[in-house]
């Protein structure tokens, strides 16, 4: 993100740099290429169109405001007559170049067309906090949207997506665009102006929301959205990478339950832990113990809590312990005028229109003595990589894409562009300080600030939950040290916050939210202070956990040393952060340091190299569950697009005209078809979410679950397509029926996390997965085998008996 | 038999799915070329024939390179060592239980060690292969010139091998390593069919198709004994819609009859050598010796075959034990919140599922003993000893393993060209505009 309206102090586009740049490019160009890399550092070959891009701005510059604006009509004229984007990228870009030197008064940097020009190739490209991205996007987005097809640029956050759009107005408008901007909570008739305006600003969550909810109206006049043609996605890997395991679900209510979830929720509340429940921290998994079966037997007055009858009651005590158990206020959730609203794990933000999957949030309602809001069944569901997928065209960008090179080209077919920093970076981030013990962590984090502090430097500390933050808060308020928080409860202040975040003597305090796509400006909009600022050495950041992905982490160390300016970095972390035992790192670490208990930090370098490779371990888990959720979700999207394609056959071939008493019972029956399609299409899902849970047992039979998913969908995809088909013809048959139909249209929408757990037996799986006779037929290794398995064998009977 | 053809004919009109069929068969004919290729320094006419017990059945699996020594000797036997053997590590070893959970990176680096270590192990299979298996006069060059360059080649053998079935798997159809195992089994059932035919002349037409048959249903019970499943059925109770329980679709854990595949039986055979092997050492002095000598080298002697049965039901038994884990499942059934419908979780579940496995496992080890012993009752009722290996045993379970794990990937492969095709062409079988009102 760059500085909102912010004069930029820096211009130097020397070409000294760039050939140094070229030279040092070219040899890391050849060491990746040893590495199979998928980067592309050839900058190089850009070269040419930036010297014409230039070439044309010089003569750009002597037209009066009259002349340019004459001109860029007509290259708007020139690019829609040819209805291609391709049309004059260095003249158009030459001309916005210049509109934004006039309008915003600020001259965009020679990388920033670099990236520009990446854009528009539909390219990730990275590029560093504080260089401009949201400028760098308006480029390729007037070139893509001279052919009025529409662009969408994805933001971070709603409160992004309209400061964005506000602020780049003036540009677009000179090359008479239009420009709109969506965000949660508007109304179908705001939105759809802005779907139909040139370019459009809005989250990726919203516009897939709307996606849904177009798929399921039943009249032309319902539909806000146009046709997907080029999105450029703001901080990319967040969005396509870390938010990709969140399916997105329209769902519709679906009437109240039987159960008295208080009275669940308040016999719940009885137990106890380790009694009646045990508890797996690291799988995040609560379950009855054979006490606590009993205990609900003996309160329902049931006979086996687990015969099919008892289904309800059953998993309404699950949920609820769950909800008890493993879900804490303030940390994932936070009450606002008597709602729950979910925190973001990864962004630390509250998240509007999220909920949990059916039940949880019920359970979690209950909990907090709050009024039930309702439940539902799913209407419909895509995945942000399908998504994405729909756009004929994507690009993106991000501070940090290099990380995720190889999933941006396997899923979305990305390549990336490191565009480097226009003036080079010389943030000092210090190596961890590991501690063994959270209380010697706080000593550590308290005596740190203090020292900055004194120097009056500003810092920025970030903490995982709103919890942490709220108790540092505290904490240091003790100690008399101000500081001002920012978390999900307050980020209505966010902006005036971040202002202040850079001055002399702030101390700030953030969860995550303040990890992306803030730009913190030393000594705010002082000039003078600025300077002071630097002589100071800049902002410090000091991160209080390591985060599950190393792109999180270097996220929030980027808040510090935006655009060439000194600043400094530090995590200070200990043995007893929620990661580390969410993980179980005590066993990733060598035997002789599993119990160190000491107040000083923690030297060996066994330590940093551990949480490295602890990162790694769950970047890979989760890239495995991403990859599981995509592959899944690929077969049921296509069978989506089929039934989709169906719809809207009748969606808009009988659309009624005006009038006569046979066109109003044209459009019953139209709705009367639609309808149907709905309904069997949310049967479907609801059939697959249950087939998934359960599908993995099929690798114990020696056959591919995924596999084995496909045929079962198949047959069941068959059977709603027929039964389409049967409700049709006997509508047709009889159309005095469709007086008896009662339509349920969706109402609220949330999300849910898919969750897959991989099966344990390995060795089982091996042998006798897909399959594979080969490693049946070995003699080196058989003995050992048996061996194994008599040992097992006679363990198991040990324990049983 | 029209679906059939109807089958064959979408296989070969999807562009993609001919290529695959195509570069696999490609590349089983590269690796039977090779198979037949044999090391430099070795006259072929002198070498004996192929070796019965545990060499032979190792030939068997090779398509008879083994005995030809051939560059591809041995075959891609030390990868599958290998493999298993990282397998293990991962497994008992918490530094290769790390590298595997590190994903991408982590799983390179297993292969590359994967790859090492099976040069390692054909090295020192080599060695013994070459001292063991090829005689002294029919090494035509020096000695030791002969063992440096014969190692050399069967390690590069044994590494195109591999990559041979990489490329199957990658490219081609199927699981490369499993395709090479089974096209080494089928190579010898033309020459054996050819054999067969011509031994029994020109009257034996009428017995030759009694004897097609058989095998027939020998096929077919062989079908069923891999594919047979018992279901065990899984409710979760975590996901409640509005106070409904929906669709009632259950989910089963499906428990093979099978479960153990052909284990058993190439346990069971490469000890059932050692009893005449031992009772040679004593076959002089004792008659008792000299008697079992005798009875445990026919393997179609009942005593024999008795034992060779016991064998394959108890480590049927055993080998169950390492496949499926009755207390695994429980536990993980219980943290995913499912139970077997009536049964407490835990112990008892465990309890019920070891049941259910105990009491499949013993028909499934009998009927895996009876087809283990089917090639030897054929050998009495007449047929020849090469054609009658594809009555039943090792040879037959691959085989019908393989190719039914390799029809189903076509099968898949065809689902999804037909989503595809639907998709794009938008053509359905409802058609909203049959029910349109005139």
């Amino acid at each position: 993100m760059t500085g909102a309206g912010f004069p930029v102090f820096f211009n130097l586009t020397n070409s000294v740099k760039m050939k140094a740049y070229k030279i040092s490019t070219s040899i890391n160009r050849y060491l990746n290429k040893l590495n199979g890399d998928k980067t592309l550092f050839d900058l190089c070959s850009f070269e040419s169109a930036l010297q014409e891009i230039d070439k044309v701005g010089q003569m750009l510059e002597r037209m009066t405001y009259k002349e340019l604006k004459k001109h860029c009509m007509n290259l708007k004229k020139a690019a829609k007559d040819d209805n291609h984007e391709n049309y004059n990228l260095p003249d158009i870009y030459a001309a916005v170049k210049e509109v934004i030197k006039r309008k915003l008064k600020v001259t965009p940097f020679e990388v920033q067309l670099i990236g520009a020009i990446a854009l528009h190739q539909g390219k990730v490209i990275e590029m560093q906090t504080g260089e401009g991205k949201t400028l760098t996007a308006v480029l390729p987005a007037i070139l893509n949207a001279l052919t009025e097809k529409g662009v969408h640029i994805l933001t971070y956050n709603d409160y992004l997506a309209k400061r964005d759009a506000n602020w780049m107005r003036p540009v677009y408008e000179f090359f008479g665009l239009t420009v709109g901007f969506v965000v949660d909570g508007m109304k179908p008739k705001e939105k759809a102006p802005a779907y139909q305006a040139d370019i459009t600003y809005a989250t990726a969550k919203e516009v897939g929301f709307d996606y849904l909810r177009d798929c399921m109206t039943y009249h032309p006049d319902e539909l806000v959205m146009r046709e997907f043609h080029f999105a450029i996605v703001d901080e990319a890997d967040a969005l396509l990478i870390d938010e990709a395991r969140n399916p997105l679900v329209l769902a519709g209510e679906f009437g109240q339950s039987t159960l008295d979830h208080y009275e669940v929720a308040q016999f719940v509340s009885g137990m106890m832990s380790g009694i009646d429940f045990s508890l797996d921290e690291y799988s995040r998994n609560v379950y009855l113990t054979q006490r606590g079966i009993e205990k609900a037997e003996e309160y329902y007055g049931l006979k086996n809590l687990f015969e099919d009858a008892n289904i309800l009651i059953h998993s309404a005590i699950n949920l609820a312990l769950q909800a008890r158990v493993l879900l804490h206020r303030d940390v994932d959730y936070i009450i606002k005028d008597s709602r729950i609203l979910l925190v973001d794990e990864l962004t630390g933000r509250v998240v509007e229109d999220r909920k949990w999957q059916n039940g949880l949030q019920t359970a979690v309602e209950a909990k907090e003595q709050l009024p039930i809001q309702s439940e539902g069944n799913i209407l419909g569901s895509i995945t942000i990589q399908h998504l994405m997928n729909l756009y004929p065209k994507l690009a993106g960008m991000t501070g940090t894409a290099q990380e995720a090179v190889e999933e941006f080209s396997n899923f979305y077919n990305l390549g990336v562009v490191v565009i480097p920093p226009n003036l080079p970076c010389i943030r000092r981030d210090l190596e961890d300080l590991i501690f063994s013990s959270k209380a010697a962590k706080l000593q550590a984090l308290i005596a740190e600030i203090k020292a900055v502090h004194k120097l009056r430097r500003p810092i920025l500390i970030g903490t995982f939950t709103v919890k942490e933050s709220e108790e540092l808060h505290l904490e240091l308020s003790r100690l008399n040290l101000q500081s001002v928080v920012l978390n999900a409860k307050n980020d209505a202040v966010e902006a005036n916050l971040v202002a202040n975040a850079g001055k002399l003597d702030a101390i700030t305090i953030s969860t995550n939210l303040a990890g992306r796509g803030t730009d913190i400006m030393l000594g705010g909009k002082d000039v003078d202070e600025r300077t002071q600022v630097v002589k100071l050495g800049g902002l410090h950041v000091i991160g209080t956990n390591r985060h599950e992905s190393v792109r999180i982490d270097n996220q929030l160390r980027g808040r510090a040393g935006r655009q060439g300016d000194p600043g400094s970095s530090q995590f200070i972390v200990s043995l007893e952060d929620d990661l580390m035992v969410k993980y179980k790192l005590q066993e990733l670490l060598p035997k002789k340091y599993r119990n160190v208990n000491q107040n000083s930090a923690l030297v060996q370098r066994t330590f940093n190299s551990t949480i490295a490779q602890a990162q790694r371990i769950i970047s890979a888990q989760m890239y495995e569950i991403r990859h599981t959720l995509y592959n899944y979700s690929s077969f049921i999207e296509i069978q989506r697009k089929i039934v989709i394609n169906h719809r809207n056959e009748a969606f808009y071939n009988y659309l009624p005209e005006n009038g006569s008493h046979k066109n109003k019972w044209q459009s019953v029956l139209r709705e009367f078809i639609l309808y149907q399609y709905d309904l069997h299409w949310a049967q479907h899902l609801d059939f697959v979410m249950q087939l998934r849970q359960g599908i993995y047992w099929e690798r114990i039979g020696g056959q591919d679950p995924l596999r084995m998913f496909f045929e079962k969908t198949d047959i069941h995809f068959k059977q709603i397509m027929s039964s389409i088909d049967a409700n049709l013809k006997t509508m047709a048959a009889d159309p005095q029926n469709l007086n008896a139909l009662d339509l349920k249209k969706p109402s609220s929408t949330w999300t849910y996390v898919v969750n897959d757990n991989p099966f344990q037996n390995q060795i089982g799986i091996f042998l006798s997965g897909s399959g594979n006779m080969g490693y049946q037929i070995d003699f080196f290794t058989v003995p050992v085998l048996f061996l194994i398995g008599f040992v097992k064998r006679l363990l198991r009977k040990n324990r049983l008996n | 038999m029209k679906k059939f053809i109807t089958t064959v004919k979408n296989i070969f009109s999807i562009e993609d799915l001919r290529i695959r069929i195509l570069n696999t068969l490609g590349l089983l004919v590269v690796f039977r070329i090779g198979s037949f290729i044999v090391l430099p320094g070795v006259d072929p006419s002198l070498l004996g024939e192929s070796a019965g017990g545990i060499f032979g059945l190792i030939d068997t699996f090779l398509g008879g390179s083994f005995s030809r020594a051939s560059i591809f000797g041995l075959g891609i036997m030390p990868y599958i060592s290998a493999s298993i053997v990282l397998q293990l590590l991962t497994v008992g070893v918490p530094y290769f239980q790390k590298l595997q959970k590190e994903g991408e990176s982590g799983r390179k680096r297993i292969n590359q060690i994967t790859r090492i270590l099976t040069i390692l192990i054909t090295v020192a299979q080599g060695i013994g292969y070459i001292t063991a298996t090829i005689p002294n006069e029919a090494i035509v060059v020096n000695k030791s010139l002969f063992m440096v360059s014969s190692l050399v080649l069967l390690t590069s053998g044994t590494m195109f091998c591999m990559w041979i079935g990489e490329k199957i798997t990658e490219k081609g159809i199927g699981n490369g390593i499993s395709m090479l195992i089974m096209i080494g089994i089928i190579s010898a059932l033309p020459g054996a069919l050819i054999a067969e035919s011509l031994s029994k002349g020109s009257g034996g037409i009428l017995l030759l198709i009694i004897e097609a048959a058989i095998l027939f249903f020998v096929v077919v019970g062989t079908v069923a004994l891999t594919e047979a499943t018992r279901r065990i059925p899984v409710q979760y109770a975590k996901q409640v819609v509005g106070g409904k329980v929906y669709g009632g679709q259950r989910q089963y854990i499906p428990i093979k009859v099978n479960a153990s595949g052909v284990m058993p039986i190439i346990f069971a055979q490469s000890l059932m050598f050692l009893p005449a092997l031992i009772a040679q050492i004593w076959a002089e002095s004792s008659d008792i010796a000299a008697y079992i000598g005798t009875t445990f080298s026919d393997f179609t002697s009942w005593q024999y075959n008795l034992v060779f049965a016991l064998m394959i039901i108890l480590f049927t038994f055993f080998y169950t034990a390492i496949t499926v884990n009755p207390e695994q499942i429980a536990e993980d059934m219980k943290r995913n919140g499912g139970f077997v419908p009536g049964i407490k979780p835990g112990a008892p579940t465990a309890e019920f599922i070891d049941n259910i496995i105990s009491r499949i496992t013993l028909p499934g080890s009998i009927l895996l003993a009876l087809v283990a012993i089917m090639p030897a009752f054929a050998i009495l009722a007449g047929v020849s000893g090469e054609f009658a290996q594809f009555y039943g045993g090792t040879s037959l379970l691959i085989m019908v393993g393989v190719i039914l794990d390799t029809l189903r990937q076509i099968e898949s492969y065809l689902l999804m060209r037909h989503y595809e095709g639907m998709m794009k062409s938008g053509n359905m079988k409802n058609d909203p505009s049959s029910y349109a009102v005139a």
